[in-house]
């Protein structure tokens, strides 16, 4: 299940000496926001929103892909979770059991939206629904929490390096910095990674 | 071996290929495919947030579906919403075969009404078109703006031309504005350009009628700024 663990903290590297280290956007939620989530508090729900909206919508999308569903799933999963605070036992950690939601969420957005028919005026024929991104839902989910636990620099030389496909000479251009700055900012955010995601490499161990 | 080293190197692909494990080289491999997908990158729209709040103040602020408690959970753990058992105590009595004959004949007749009724009164995808202008801020700017009614909130695509690319340090943002207020729907560069911009908003044309963009600078108040480029109105 997801491990809503914090964000990693290291030291700085050689190339942004001096640079104070940006927030991540993802600090834990106070026990006190937690609380008020499960007894029902619109405001609490506003944070648990801001914390956790974005490894929801890429669970929705791992799954649908499609803007619009997910759109629905998305808003879905945090209505089903407010409804259900009472059951949250704000001991134990968010991630896990919003995760539960959102995932099975998608799926009977899924299944209510994207059932495939006949075409024309056919009856509808009830099929297996294929859904070919939920088997990679959870490591979406822990991958898209650890991105989101990055500090913003090093988050968008990930982003620049993996989705944008750049070298880091053409990340160091973009953003006007040396290379070696890109270098370090890359291997720390690697390195975080690979701390964070280690129990989808080895079970835990790092 | 030093294994965060050795993963970080092999998930950075401008580093050297350190040699791992099968097995680890699966595992990372499998997390550099999600790295590369849109999924782990992208966000809800802006509006998502106070569409859902607003959901929920409503259904907080209705008597009877506040979450005074747990709902009931299906199999898989998941809530589902309130329950709505049939009333106890009340007598239930077999039909008689007559009685049942009039039960499915009237259902019959119920249901091809109520197919006649839904075929008739099938709610059409509820879209407003309409032009937005450039201010003397953005003189040569003009839009398009598509609202199309969804489950969730209102989708809205922007077709813009004439705009400049917001400068470093300043992007858009597009607000709605009321009797009620004024609502975020969503920020953009318009540094491609050329593309439709997808916006989202918890609210109606109906009840926030005035669309609008404004020039915001980072770091700003997070309220419209006074720099309106383009503005428009629904009807």
């Amino acid at each position: 299940m997801p491990r809503g663990q914090g964000p990693v903290t290291e030291g700085g590297a050689p190339g942004d000496a001096g640079r104070p280290a940006e927030p991540s956007r993802t600090a834990p939620l106070p026990r006190e926001v937690l609380e008020g989530f499960r007894s029902g508090d619109v405001a609490a729900l506003g944070a648990v929103y801001d914390r956790y909206n974005r490894a929801v919508w890429s669970v929705a999308m791992s799954v649908l892909h499609d803007r619009e569903m997910a759109q629905d799933a998305t808003q879905e999963t945090f209505l089903r979770a407010w409804r259900a605070a009472a059951s949250y036992d704000s001991e134990r950690e968010l991630a896990p059991w919003l995760y539960t939601i959102a995932r099975r969420t998608a799926v009977d957005v899924h299944r209510r939206e994207a059932r495939p028919t006949q075409g024309g005026h056919g009856a509808e024929q009830d099929v297996v629904v294929r859904m070919p991104g939920i088997e990679r839902a959870y490591e979406t989910w822990e991958v898209r929490s650890a991105l989101d636990e990055l500090p913003e620099q090093e988050r968008d030389v990930v982003r620049m390096s993996h989705f944008q496909e750049m070298t880091h000479r053409e990340i160091a251009e973009a953003l006007d910095v040396p290379v070696g700055t890109v270098k370090s900012r890359s291997h720390r955010a690697h390195r975080r990674l690979a701390v964070r995601l280690a129990h989808l490499v080895q079970g835990g161990e790092a | 071996m030093n294994r965060p080293d050795d993963w970080a190197d092999y998930l950075d692909p401008d580093a050297a290929d350190p040699s791992l494990p099968p097995s680890e080289r699966e595992a990372l491999d499998r997390i550099v495919g999600t790295l590369a997908l849109g999924d782990v990158w992208g966000e809800p729209p802006a509006g998502l947030r106070a569409s859902l709040l607003e959901r929920v103040a409503a259904e907080s602020a209705a008597p009877g579906t506040a979450p005074a408690g747990p709902y009931p959970l299906t199999w898989s753990g998941v809530p589902t919403g309130p329950s709505h058992p049939a009333a106890p105590g009340a007598p239930v009595r077999p039909p008689s075969r007559f009685g049942r004959r009039g039960w499915w004949l009237s259902a019959v007749g119920v249901a091809a009404a109520a197919a006649l009724v839904a075929v008739l009164a099938w709610p059409q995808p509820e879209t407003t078109t309409f032009a937005m202008a450039g201010t003397a801020l953005a003189p040569a700017a003009s839009a398009t703006a598509e609202l199309e009614a969804k489950s969730a909130g209102v989708a809205i695509v922007l077709e813009i031309k004439g705009l400049k690319p917001a400068r470093a340090g300043t992007y858009y943002a597009a607000w709605m504005r009321g009797p009620a207020g004024v609502v975020p729907v969503g920020t953009f560069h318009w540094h491609k350009g050329g593309i439709p911009i997808d916006l989202w908003s918890g609210v109606g044309s109906d009840t926030y009628p005035e669309l609008f963009v404004t020039l915001q600078h980072e770091g700003g108040p997070p309220g419209p700024s006074a720099e309106v480029v383009l503005t428009g109105r629904a009807g």
